[in-house]
């Protein structure tokens, strides 16, 4: 018997800027109101970046989130090359690859660590993790340590890149730390079985929701995409990074000053499970094999399993990075001076971000001033999916109690491991008295 | 334990240089940049560093966090506070971009992480809003923040700097 009268509010209000609320109002036992809201600051993109040479432009854009810092300079990046016709070779594509993985083992580490074991635990935050399971959480702790290490060495600091310029890299890691990279990622693999092993117990306490939805991610035939490719869906045929506004088609709801995208259907998902639905069969071995060990198949529509999206991508991005690191120091491993000749346009760079595909779109004049400019984060392209997801689930759960109800809510959102409020932080500082 | 391979103190900048004063802690360490503080002081650029920041207090003697703070100050004052004083957050939220060094600090306590010594250097904001620079009142306090952490680190390393 569900409730006849329910009234959850979920009010995540975060420091100043922005913030996420679930509201869920049942009357009579029928739903009166079922939604996710996003309040965030108006976009700011174009007047941050709009004025600013091309020098400058991937420093600034790199602020904007620091947990996905490394994909916003790398999609800045690709949207200046592409603009001018910047050729990067071969090698330094390797390594921006690289920095890539860095950045996404660092992000999935935390988020499964810190937020997702504590809702299959039961327990309201990481911290009791720390006497119940310390090993477990240890060994999370040492793969997020590693990819903060493999973004220093690559990118010049563990956020906000230095090293990564318009053309290829302004410094390079040597030959000898990158060996010592890769010892330390095949020593990882311990570490990876104790997470892994700890997400296997715990498989049955992710819901088995499913709500049938388009996912897009990169793709590619010759590896699983990340840092370029199509535009690919799960619903259509891929088409050319330039095209984005194909696919995003950006609108207003009422609940939200984000904007909301969706291209065939009401709505579409970005992100790890998208990346693994579009591109199962270019994962490694050993990454497909988790994947078998929790069912996830291609095409899978339980937003759920994104978390175990994440955990297949870990693996994936550890195997991934030793053979790029083969291929880098197999090659004539050098330093070399990117060449940039400025000229007007305009260039679009997709990059695969954590939370998934990330759009920059900047026009040049001849002096390599921008003039127009447009971004597209992935937290953005779900927010429809996300309450599409909820209008689906809140009917199929309302039997169960209030608390398990908001927890289930909570679950879904954070499942798809959304950048809310990343633009601000600041201390609100209490003494203790 | 003390971390031999790294500097025994540090002195991180964090906070957004797009949101104007939100970013103090980021012209702070900029200017402190172009000082010389001695062979023992890392100045560290954090930006939003989230738990990574964990690592970069980790093994150290002393850590100076520069950073904007609501303590109910006028704009432009300074608290300068030692961690422990602050009464920390929890360490939850929808998602890793919600999370403050007041819970970040909170788990590392929790982990046993030996953080060191923690100095918290707060800045009462006027103006968050985007935007890059900082207001007069803030932009102002910079050269007293730089007074507080050159005696800062004096104390700690029983010389000036």
């Amino acid at each position: 018997m569900g409730h006849l009268d329910l009234d959850i509010n979920i009010h995540h209000v975060t420091r100043v800027e922005g913030h996420g609320n679930i509201a869920l109002n049942v009357k009579n036992g029928k739903i009166e109101k079922c939604e996710w809201s996003v309040v965030e600051a108006p976009r700011f993109f174009e007047a941050m970046v709009v004025g600013r040479t091309w020098k400058e432009l991937h420093h600034i854009t790199s602020r904007i989130c620091g947990i996905c810092s490394i994909g916003h300079t790398l999609a800045s990046l690709r949207a200046t090359e592409n603009a001018m016709g910047i050729k990067v070779n071969e090698q330094d594509v390797r390594l921006r690859k690289l920095a890539l993985h860095g950045e996404n083992l660092q992000s999935h580490s935390l988020h499964l660590g810190y937020l997702v074991l504590p809702d299959l635990m039961g327990v309201g935050s990481v911290i009791p993790l720390a006497s119940t399971h310390p090993e477990e959480l240890k060994a999370a702790i040492r793969i997020h340590r590693l990819a903060n290490e493999m973004s220093d060495l690559v990118c010049g600091r563990t956020t906000h890149p230095q090293s990564i310029i318009p053309g290829g890299f302004a410094k390079i890691p040597s030959k000898e730390e990158l060996m010592g990279l890769k010892e330390r990622l095949i020593a990882s693999s311990d570490d990876v079985n104790t997470v892994a092993n700890l997400f296997h117990k715990l498989r049955d306490k992710l819901p088995s929701f499913e709500r049938e939805t388009e996912f897009i991610a990169l793709t590619g035939e010759d590896e699983y995409a990340m840092y370029s490719g199509l535009l690919g869906s799960t619903d259509t045929e891929s088409i050319p990074e330039e095209r984005y506004l194909e696919f995003t088609n950006e609108h207003i709801v009422p609940q939200s000053t984000a904007k909301y995208t969706k291209h065939v259907r009401e709505s579409y998902m970005v992100g790890a499970l998208a990346r693994v639905n579009k591109n199962y069969e270019k994962l490694s071995p050993r990454a497909k094999q988790i994947a078998e060990l929790f069912g996830l198949k291609p095409v899978c529509h339980n937003p759920f399993m994104n978390n175990i999206a994440q955990l297949v991508e870990i693996v994936h991005s550890i195997d991934d990075s030793i053979r790029l690191i083969d291929e880098l120091l197999s090659d004539s491993y050098r330093y070399y001076k990117p060449e940039v000749k400025v000229r007007a346009g305009r260039g679009v760079g997709a990059v695969e971000v954590p939370r998934g595909i990330l759009f920059h779109d900047y026009t040049y004049d001849e002096n390599g001033v921008c003039v127009a400019a447009n971004c597209i984060i992935p937290t953005n392209q779900n927010h429809a999916n996300i309450q599409k997801d909820m209008e689906a689930l809140a009917p199929r759960i309302l039997d169960k109690s209030k608390a398990e109800i908001e927890l289930t809510l909570e679950m879904l959102v954070r499942a798809y491991d959304p950048c809310i409020s990343c633009s601000t932080h600041f201390l609100k500082v209490d003494f203790v008295e | 334990m003390k971390d031999m391979t790294k500097k025994r103190i540090a002195v991180i900048g964090v906070g957004n240089l797009l949101l104007g004063d939100e970013g103090v802690g980021i012209h702070a360490v900029q200017y402190l940049s172009g000082l010389d503080l001695g062979d023992e002081v890392d100045i560290i650029d954090a930006a939003v560093p989230g738990p990574s920041i964990i690592y970069m207090l980790e093994g150290r003697e002393l850590s100076i966090i520069i950073d904007c703070a609501d303590f109910g100050g006028r704009p432009g004052e300074i608290i300068l506070a030692d961690s422990k004083r602050l009464a920390l957050g929890e360490f939850k939220g929808f998602s890793l971009h919600g999370i403050s060094l007041d819970g970040v600090l909170a788990l590392a306590k929790e982990l046993q992480i030996d953080v060191g010594h923690v100095l918290i250097l707060g800045v009462q904001p006027d103006r968050i809003e985007v935007g890059i620079g900082l207001s007069e009142s803030v932009a102002d306090a910079i050269p007293r923040v730089v007074d507080l952490v050159k005696s800062e680190v004096t104390k700690a390393l029983g010389k000036a700097v």
